[in-house]
């Protein structure tokens, strides 16, 4: 019964957006507020039955309802309560409607506001985001129905979740990448609304930007607990390993990183307004093309939906609709905000422009990467993957200009008094060359080049963050601490990902009970097998003695889990960090002499740690004090 | 050497990473090869000739694959073209 | 020129179009060859026990003199499940002769297996090392291979095997290799 009141509640929802959209447009073009009242009221009640369509579908998933169709496909009796709820995110209805449900929540926020005044914005806001939320809820109800029952067979347990999503990242992971999609479609929603109106308003881009800092946040998240849940895979062997759908969110998160570079500098110079436009109608296109080619198994990798043959044609034609409408206008309205001042060389909008060129020609990267077997499908009917080496060598070919510009641009207003700077640099990258050369165990080609430059541009950064703060004194620090603590974490990122991918040793022991092994510098000793019970699993654990010659003296517990009603195995990657390396066990299979276990050596892992700990810093330090700079500014700044 | 090429079955992993059935039982076979003295040559043709070129992951640099590493950097030049142009009209 | 300015102004708009049809195109296709490499070649020389009949022996003679349908399940493979069904009504078909391959499988509950989903087979090669689906190119379980009178390999289907796929690209291949 509550789930009929659920589907009933969302298809009431789906009829009042239309009458939201309908008179929203009305309100913009007739600036009357009585429509745009009227439509603000239909938002809210529309965002109320979601949430009660949502809470019916989470009881029908905590109750194991199986004669609905998501549960029993995702879900059984012995899931823990946290996974069921992940069950119900991560499958497609499910996830599909919380972000229509993150949506909701992002278009009240939007139009509660009563701080940008301009009547025909917010009314045309409402408008655009009404019609994109209206394309997917219709396509949900008709053809994604989650409220569709399996009747009139009424299967008594479900099919379980892969074991391999029952991990806690991805309990996190699923609703912040939809809660970042929606937040993600707010500049697009406000471009749009600005096109529409046809005039340009764009001072109230400050307005914009705790939207992008909040949404840029969600995505390092998700992008983090998405490393961390490959971490602990035991086919991955590292914590990246340019996963097709995962290189997807990366995409995603390289143009907000320039959207948002390009919204920071548009007060400054004019010229970043055409690359907001058009970076946030991208963004907006690209959560919406990344969900249809996951949904569909386009692109397919250790996520796999199931595939429902009907549904995915119907959700392409949600993103051609909304594609051509949104390109469609900035194609037509192109004049509004085609202006530009002059470029001026060397200066710091310059640079700035060369970064977001950079971060572009990244972002391509990975499209092509991800175009190609999809091209290659359609015309030889064959699979082709693209594997790390086509990644790694490109984007170390990018990150280098990266890395030289970061420096550049931090010392640009002092580059006048610092002439000796080029050469104190390239005497840097000389140096830290040699140093490898003596410090690391094996060559690494051309990467050793490219890894020295980063090297030294990382150090070169912090010298001129040096320069300035003898400059102006430590307030400098507090000022732009924020942009120092990111961009030192994707440095940080950067090299230990360098090192981890470069230097990593693996191999395959068999470890009879009592023997020992020596495992890169470190002896293994098998000691004891034993059987544990978990939730729903019984998992056969091996407990390994790790001693080192430094003294170090650990227990490790590899084990594979054997899930209750799939019968399905999961091996538990187990790491410690032992010195400067991170040593990763997985249990492997059954020999005639013992259990054999998978060992790699990654050095330098903490690295990534830590340079996504200061990335994540940087971003909520930043998103603070945008938020409080709107805060304060726009209350100064009069109704008009 | 065994790294270079992919499992079918787990995706990303490579042969030697990889604990699938199917992994497992083509590295026993590589291992045969190599002990009956095959070289790598031989190798990889009995691979490829079972599961096509798509199982190399060492890269595309042959037929239209060289597009995906021709293009970025070209399209970054491009770019740079046009940036330097914009300038230079301005600055006139 | 003003088809080349027209041209540049609507780029986006035509680019993104073409995207999505080639999105539209790929939800058509089934990636169900991964390489034509062992098509029109013949089936590698083997010897195998029957999975029922272990005193049962097969090799390429068996193959000869009637169009085969080669289908490699186990019974840890939940796709086969289905495809099993779909070849229990395909068995009833005279022209062509079903023969599963068992890979990396255990005997006892592959036989279990069977009692439980149906036997569509005339016999069942038991591969319990999976070297006789390493010889043929197999890397997942279900694929199914066509195999013509004379032994040659002619088509190959990897994943689960729907009616569609059966209709529309194997039985003009019966018609074409072999069914009188």
């Amino acid at each position: 019964m509550i789930i009929e009141l659920g589907h009933f509640a969302a298809i009431s929802a789906l009829v009042l957006l239309t009458f939201q959209m309908l008179s929203a447009l009305y309100a913009a073009s007739c600036q009357s507020l009585v429509y745009l009242a009227f439509s603000r009221r239909c938002l809210k009640t529309g965002a109320l039955l979601l949430l009660l369509s949502y809470s019916a579908l989470c009881y029908g998933f905590m109750s194991d309802e199986f004669s609905l169709l998501v549960v029993a496909t995702y879900s059984s009796a012995t899931l823990p309560w946290m996974y069921k709820l992940a069950a119900l995110c991560s499958s497609h209805s499910g996830g599909i409607l919380l972000w229509l449900l993150c949506l909701y929540a992002v278009m009240c926020r939007i139009t509660m506001n009563r701080t940008h005044c301009s009547l025909e914005l917010v009314a045309y806001m409402q408008a655009v985001s009404g019609f994109f939320t209206l394309t997917l809820l219709g396509y949900l109800l008709f053809y994604l129905n989650p409220f569709a029952r399996t009747l009139p067979v009424y299967p008594d347990v479900g099919r379980d979740l892969t074991p391999v999503l029952q991990h806690g990242a991805v309990l996190l992971h699923v609703p912040l990448i939809y809660s970042a999609y929606a937040v993600l479609s707010v500049p697009y929603f406000y471009v749009a609304a600005q096109l529409l109106h046809g005039r340009v308003d764009w001072r109230g881009l400050v307005w914009l930007k705790p939207w992008l800092y909040g949404g840029w946040m969600m995505l390092t998240l998700a992008l983090a607990m998405a490393t961390s849940f490959a971490n602990d895979l035991s086919g991955w062997g590292l914590w990246w390993n340019w996963d097709p759908v995962e290189n997807m969110v990366l995409l995603v998160w390289l143009l907000e990183s320039a959207l948002l570079h390009a919204v920071c500098y548009s007060s400054q110079h004019r010229g970043f307004l055409s690359f907001v436009v058009m970076l946030s109608i991208i963004i907006f296109l690209l959560c919406l093309t990344l969900s249809f080619l996951i949904h569909s198994n386009i692109v397919t990798s250790i996520h796999y939906f199931s595939p429902d043959g009907a549904s995915t044609f119907p959700f392409l034609v949600v993103l051609a609709t909304n594609g051509i409408l949104s390109i469609g206008l900035s194609v037509t309205r192109k004049h509004i905000f085609s202006m530009s001042d002059p470029w001026v060389s060397y200066s710091s909008a310059h640079i700035m422009l060369h970064g977001i060129v950079i971060f572009i020609m990244m972002a391509f990267v990975l499209v092509l990467g991800l175009l190609y077997p999809i091209w290659v499908g359609v015309m030889r009917e064959t699979i082709l993957w693209i594997g790390p080496p086509y990644y790694n060598q490109m984007f170390t070919f990018f990150m280098v200009p990266m890395a030289g510009l970061m420096v550049w641009h931090v010392l640009i207003e002092k580059m006048g008094k610092y002439e000796l700077f080029p050469a104190v640099y390239g005497v840097l990258i000389l140096l830290v060359f040699v140093a490898t050369g003596f410090l690391w165990p094996s060559p690494l080609g051309w990467g050793y080049v490219f890894c020295s430059i980063l090297f030294a541009s990382g150090l070169a950064f912090v010298l001129a963050i040096g320069c300035h703060v003898y400059e102006t004194g430590w307030r400098y620090l507090i000022d732009h601490g924020a942009m120092i603590s990111a961009h030192l974490g994707v440095w940080f990122l950067i090299i230990g990902a360098y090192c981890s991918t470069s230097l990593i040793q693996s191999g395959e022991v068999v470890l009879p009970i009592g023997a020992s092994v020596d495992v890169g510098g470190v002896s293994l000793t098998a000691e004891r097998s034993y059987f544990k019970r978990g939730d729903n699993y019984v998992s056969e654990v091996l407990d390994i003695q790790v001693e080192s010659p430094s003294g170090v003296n650990r227990h490790m517990h590899p084990e594979i889990r054997t899930y209750d009603v799939t019968k399905e195995t999961k091996s538990v990657v187990i790491a410690e960090q032992i010195g400067l390396y991170n040593l990763r066990l997985i249990l492997s299979r059954h020999h005639h002499a013992g259990r054999s276990v998978l060992w790699f050596w990654v050095p330098y892992a903490f690295l990534v740690r830590l340079g996504g700990w200061l990335l994540l810093v940087g971003i909520c330090w930043a998103s603070v004090v945008a938020w409080y700079k709107r805060f304060y500014l726009i209350k100064e700044r009069a109704c008009e | 050497m065994i790294r270079q090429f992919h499992c079918l079955v787990c995706y990303q992993e490579s042969l030697v990473d990889s604990r699938s059935p199917f992994a497992e039982a083509l590295r026993g076979e590589i291992h045969r090869i190599v002990d009956e003295g095959g070289e790598e040559a031989r190798i990889i043709d009995y691979v490829t000739s079972r599961y096509g070129s798509a199982i190399n992951q060492v890269p595309v640099w042959q037929g239209e694959g060289i597009l995906l590493w021709v293009a970025p950097p070209f399209l970054w030049l491009v770019v740079l073209r046009r940036i330097s142009r914009l300038q230079r009209a301005h600055a006139r | 020129m003003r088809i080349i300015a027209w041209g540049k102004k609507w780029m986006p708009l035509v680019a993104f179009s073409t995207i999505v049809m080639l999105f539209a195109l790929r939800l058509d296709v089934h990636l169900h060859q991964v390489s034509a490499s062992m098509i029109n070649k013949p089936l590698p020389v083997f010897y195998a026990y029957d999975l029922q009949r272990l005193s049962q022996v097969y090799n390429k003679n068996n193959f000869l003199g009637k169009v085969s349908v080669l289908h490699i399940w186990s019974s840890w493979c939940r796709a086969c499940e289905q495809d099993n069904q779909l070849l229990l009504s395909l068995a009833r078909d005279k022209r062509v002769r079903f023969i599963g391959v068992n890979s990396l499988d255990n005997r006892e509950e592959a036989l279990d297996w069977l009692s439980i989903y149906g036997n569509p087979y005339k016999g069942i090669i038991f591969d319990s090392t999976g070297r006789f689906a390493h010889q043929l190119g197999v890397y997942a379980a279900p694929e199914t291979y066509l195999i013509d009178r004379k032994g040659f390999i002619r088509y190959k289907v990897v994943g689960k095997l729907t009616r569609e796929l059966w209709n529309r690209k194997i039985e003009p291949l019966i018609s074409l290799y072999g069914g009188k």
